[in-house]
C-alpha cells in the first residue's frame, strides 16, 4: 500500500510534469506560426503533435491535482508547497483571465495607441488628464451615476415589493413569478427592441396608444433628452426585477413560520414584522443583491447601445459606451478608453468598499 | 382570567384528519397538562388556542366568548414554542422585550420586567447575546422569559423544559408552579414526561391519535384509568395486562403485586418464574414469566433472585377489568361482575 506521503510526491511530480508539457505544447504552437524553421523530420513530427502535447499536459496536471486532492481529503492541515499546488489550476485561470487583463488595461492607459499597436508611445498620466477635460466623458459619468442610482434603488424596491406580494404559495403567484422572471431569460438586445417598439413615438407605440386612451398626448420617450434615460432605466428595471425578486423570495422562504407566529402573538403589526424580522433575516441576500446591482449598473452598455446609441444628443451616453467608442472607434485613443475603464473600475471598487464599510455591520448572518 | 372550551373541534392538514370532533374544557386558573405520544396532536391543539393554526371546523371559546375568529394578538395569550421560535436577529433582551415594546410599555417598566424575569430563568448575564450564541437550554429559557414577561391570561407551553438538565428542570418546574399560583393564570402545558405531568398538573388531559383518552386529576388518571391506553401510558413500569378467558382483559399495577414463595392457597396467586431483576435502590423491579404472560413487579423486597419460582398475588380490590375494545369495565356492568367472578370474587 502506498503511503500518503508518496501519493503526494507522485501527484506533485505529475502536476509539475503536466505543467511543463503544457508549456512545451504552447511554445510549439507559437513556434509553428514562425515560417523560418529548419526542415527536420523529428521537429516536424513534434510540431504535428503540438496540440496533443498541450492536451496531454493539461490532462496530466488535472489528474495529478485531482488524485492529490483525493489523497488528502479529510486529513490534517497541509503545509509547504503542496496546498498551493492543489489550488494551482484555479489560480492559473484567475491570473490568466482576471488579473492579467486588469493589469494590462492599467498598463495601456499610460500609452497612446490603437488596438493594433496599443503601446505606441508612453504618455504618462496624459490620458487621465484628457478625460478630466473632456465634456463627453464628464457627461457620460454623470449619466451613468444617474442611471445607477435610479436603476439600483428601483430594482431593489420593486424586487422587495414583488417578493412580499408573491410570497404565498398560490397558483397565481407561481404563474406571476414565472412571468416576471421571463424577461431575465431574454437577451438585453431583444428586450431593447421590444421596448423600442413599446415606446415608439410614431403610429405603433403601445405605451403611447394606451396613454392615448386616457387622453394623454403621445410622449417621445426615446426621442427626447428628458425621457430617454428614464426609458432605459425602465427597460432594465423591468428586465431585472424578476430575477432579484426570486432571490429574495427564496431567502424569505427560509425564514421559519414559527418566528412570524411568535411575532404575531407579540402584537407585532405587519409592517413591524417586515422591518424587524423579514428584512434583517434576508439582509445577506439583500446585501449581495445591492452589490451585484451596483457593479452591474455602472457597466450598463448593451441596452443603451440598442435603444438610443447614447442619444438624443448625448443624453444617454454612459461610461461603458465612452470606453467602447474610444478604445475601438477613434484612431489612437485606446489609451483614453483604458483610462476610462480604470476610472470605472475604481468607482466600482470604492462603492463596493463603501457598502462593506457602511452596511456589512447591519447584515445579519445566521 | 380565562377558561377555554373546545366544541366539536376538527383539524385536518389537507386530507389528513388530525383531530376529529374534540370537546374539552380547560378550567380557568388551573394548571392543565396535555400529555400523549408524539404526533397525537398536542401542538396542534395549542396552536388552535393561540389562533395561529385555526381549526378546520368547530368552535373555540375563551371566558365563554367565541374566539374562533379572533386575531391571535387579541387573545391575551403567550406561547412557548416547541422549537423556541426566538427572533434570530435580536439579542436576548430584545427578544424578551419585543412584545412589551409593541404594546407601547414605557421603558423603565420594561427594563424592570426584563430584569425580573431574566433573573427567574437565570439569564441575567446573557442578555446581550444573540440566540445563535446560546445553548439549547438557554434558548428555551429565553422563550420562557419572553412568554412570562407578558403576564398573559393564558400561558401555552409546548414542552418548555425538554432541553434543560435535570437540576434546572426541577428548579424551573417549581418556578412555573409558583408563577402560576401568583398570577392565577390558566396554564396549558404540553409534555412527554409523565413525571412532569403528574407532579405539576391540576388536571391532566391524556391524548392519543387526536382523541382525548381521559381528563382528570393526576390521582384520578393513575388510580382510575378509563381505558387500557391511560392505564398503560401513566406509570413506570406500566400496568400489567393479561387476557382473560372471556375475552376481557385483567390489569393490575406492578406495585399492587405481592410476591410469595409459597402460595397462600386462596385468591389470585398464579405461579411464575422470575426472569429479570432490576435493583433501583429503594425498590426492585422483577419480570415474572407466568403461563398467562409476563408481568412486571415493583417490590420493596429485594430478596428474590432471577430464576426463582414465585407466586404473583394481587388482591381483588386492586384489579382493573377492561373489555375487548380496551374500555374500562366498572361495577354495575354485567361483564364486570363476570370478570370479578372469574377472579374468585363474589
Ligand atoms: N403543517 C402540517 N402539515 C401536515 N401535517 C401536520 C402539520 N403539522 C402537524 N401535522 C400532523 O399532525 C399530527 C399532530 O401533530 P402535532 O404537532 O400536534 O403533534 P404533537 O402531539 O405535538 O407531537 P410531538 O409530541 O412530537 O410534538 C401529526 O401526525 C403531524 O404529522
Ligand atoms: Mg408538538
Amino acid at each position: 500500500m502506498m503511503g500518503e506521503k508518496s501519493v503526494r510526491r507522485l501527484a506533485a511530480a505529475g502536476a509539475v510534469l503536466g505543467l511543463l508539457l503544457m508549456l512545451a505544447g504552447a511554445l510549439l504552437i507559437k513556434l509553428s506560426s514562425l515560417s523560418a524553421l529548419p526542415d527536420h523530420a523529428l521537429l516536424r513530427g513534434v510540431l504535428a503533435g503540438r496540440k496533443v502535447i498541450l492536451i496531454l499536459g493539461a490532462a496530466l496536471t488535472g489528474a495529478s491535482v485531482y488524485a492529490g486532492n483525493i489523497a488528502v481529503q479529510g486529513r490534517r492541515r497541509l503545509s509547504g508547497f503542496f496546498p498551493y499546488l492543489l489550488i494551482l489550476p484555479a489560480m492559473i485561470f484567475l491570473v490568466l483571465f482576471v488579473l492579467y487583463p486588469i493589469l494590462n488595461v492599467i498598463y495601456m492607459s499610460f500609452f497612446k495607441g490603437s488596438v493594433l499597436n496599443p503601446t505606441k508611445s508612453f504618455v504618462g498620466l496624459k490620458n487621465y488628464m484628457a478625460l478630466a477635460n473632456k465634456s463627453a466623458f464628464i457627461i457620460s459619468v454623470r449619466n451613468t451615476f444617474f442611471y445607477a442610482v435610479f436603476f439600483v434603488s428601483l430594482v431593489v424596491l420593486f424586487a422587495l415589493l414583488m417578493a412580499v406580494w408573491l410570497f404565498d404559495d398560490r397558483k397565481l403567484n407561481k404563474f406571476a413569478q414565472t412571468a416576471i422572471f421571463t424577461p431575465h431569460l431574454i437577451a438585453t438586445v431583444s428586450c431593447a427592441f421590444i421596448w423600442r417598439w413599446i415606446m415608439d413615438f410614431n403610429d405603433y407605440g403601445l405605451l403611447n396608444t394606451v396613454l392615448g386612451i386616457f387622453g394623454v398626448a403621445p410622449v417621445p420617450w426615446l426621442e427626447s433628452s428628458k425621457t430617454a434615460m428614464w426609458a432605459i432605466i425602465i427597460m432594465n428595471v423591468w428586465k431585472n426585477i424578476g430575477y432579484y425578486a426570486l432571490i429574495l423570495i427564496a431567502a424569505m422562504k427560509s425564514i421559519p413560520a414559527e418566528i412570524y407566529e411568535a411575532a404575531i402573538l407579540d402584537n407585532a403589526s405587519r409592517t413591524k414584522r417586515f422591518f424587524r424580522i423579514t428584512l434583517p433575516m434576508i439582509s445577506p441576500q439583500l446585501f449581495v443583491t445591492l452589490i451585484l446591482l451596483t457593479i452591474g449598473s455602472f457597466n450598463v452598455f448593451d441596452s443603451v447601445n440598442a435603444m438610443t446609441q447614447g442619444g438624443p444628443g448625448s443624453s444617454t451616453e454612459v461610461i461603458a459606451r465612452f470606453i467602447y467608442l474610444f478604445a475601438f472607434g477613434n484612431a489612437n485613443s485606446l489609451g483614453q478608453g483604458c483610462a476610462a475603464a480604470v476610472f470605472l473600475m475604481s468607482i466600482q471598487l470604492v462603492l463596493t468598499a463603501a457598502y462593506f464599510r457602511l452596511l456589512a455591520r447591519r447584515v445579519h448572518y445566521q | 382570567m380565562a377558561g377555554i372550551e373546545f366544541r366539536n373541534i376538527c383539524k385536518a392538514f389537507g386530507l389528513v384528519k388530525v383531530i376529529e370532533n374534540l370537546n374539552l374544557t380547560i378550567e380557568d386558573g388551573k394548571f392543565t397538562v396535555l400529555v400523549g405520544p408524539s404526533g397525537c396532536g398536542k401542538t396542534t391543539l395549542l396552536r388552535i388556542i393561540a389562533g395561529i393554526g385555526p381549526a378546520t371546523s368547530g368552535e373555540c371559546l375563551m371566558d365563554g366568548k367565541d374566539i374562533t375568529d379572533l386575531e391571535p394578538a387579541r387573545r391575551g395569550i403567550a406561547m412557548v414554542f416547541q422549537n423556541y421560535a426566538l427572533y434570530p436577529t435580536m439579542n436576548v433582551r430584545e427578544n424578551i422585550v419585543f412584545g412589551l415594546k409593541n404594546i407601547g410599555m414605557p421603558r423603565e417598566k420594561r427594563d424592570a420586567l426584563v430584569r425580573e424575569y431574566s433573573g427567574i430563568v437565570d439569564l441575567l448575564d446573557q442578555l446581550h447575546k444573540s440566540p445563535s450564541q446560546l445553548s439549547g437550554g438557554q434558548r428555551q429559557r429565553v422563550a420562557l422569559a419572553r412568554a412570562m414577561v407578558k403576564t398573559p391570561k393564558v400561558f401555552l407551553m409546548d414542552e418548555p423544559l425538554s432541553n434543560l438538565d435535570a437540576k434546572l428542570r426541577v428548579q424551573m418546574r417549581g418556578e412555573l408552579i409558583e408563577l402560576q399560583k401568583r398570577l392565577g393564570a390558566t396554564f396549558v402545558y404540553v409534555t412527554h414526561d409523565q413525571v412532569e405531568a403528574m407532579s405539576m398538573a391540576d388536571t391532566i388531559v391524556l391524548m392519543n391519535k387526536g382523541r382525548i383518552q381521559q381528563k382528570g386529576s393526576p390521582e384520578e388518571i393513575y388510580d382510575d384509568p378509563n381505558n387500557v391506553f391511560t392505564a398503560q401510558f401513566i406509570g413506570t413500569p406500566p400496568m400489567n395486562l393479561l387476557e382473560m378467558e372471556n375475552g376481557c382483559r385483567l390489569g393490575y399495577r406492578p406495585e399492587a403485586i405481592a410476591l410469595m414463595r409459597v402460595s397462600p392457597g386462596a385468591g389470585y396467586c398464579p405461579a411464575g418464574e422470575i426472569v429479570t431483576r432490576e435493583m433501583l435502590g429503594a425498590e426492585t423491579h422483577y419480570k415474572v414469566r407466568m403461563a398467562q404472560g409476563d408481568v412486571m413487579v415493583k417490590s420493596l423486597d429485594k430478596g428474590f433472585a432471577a430464576g426463582e419460582r414465585v407466586h404473583v398475588c394481587v388482591p381483588l380490590e386492586r384489579m382493573f377489568f377492561f373489555d375487548a375494545q380496551g374500555d374500562r369495565l366498572r361495577p354495575g356492568q354485567r361483564e364486570y361482575d363476570a370478570c370479578r367472578r372469574l377472579m374468585g370474587g363474589a
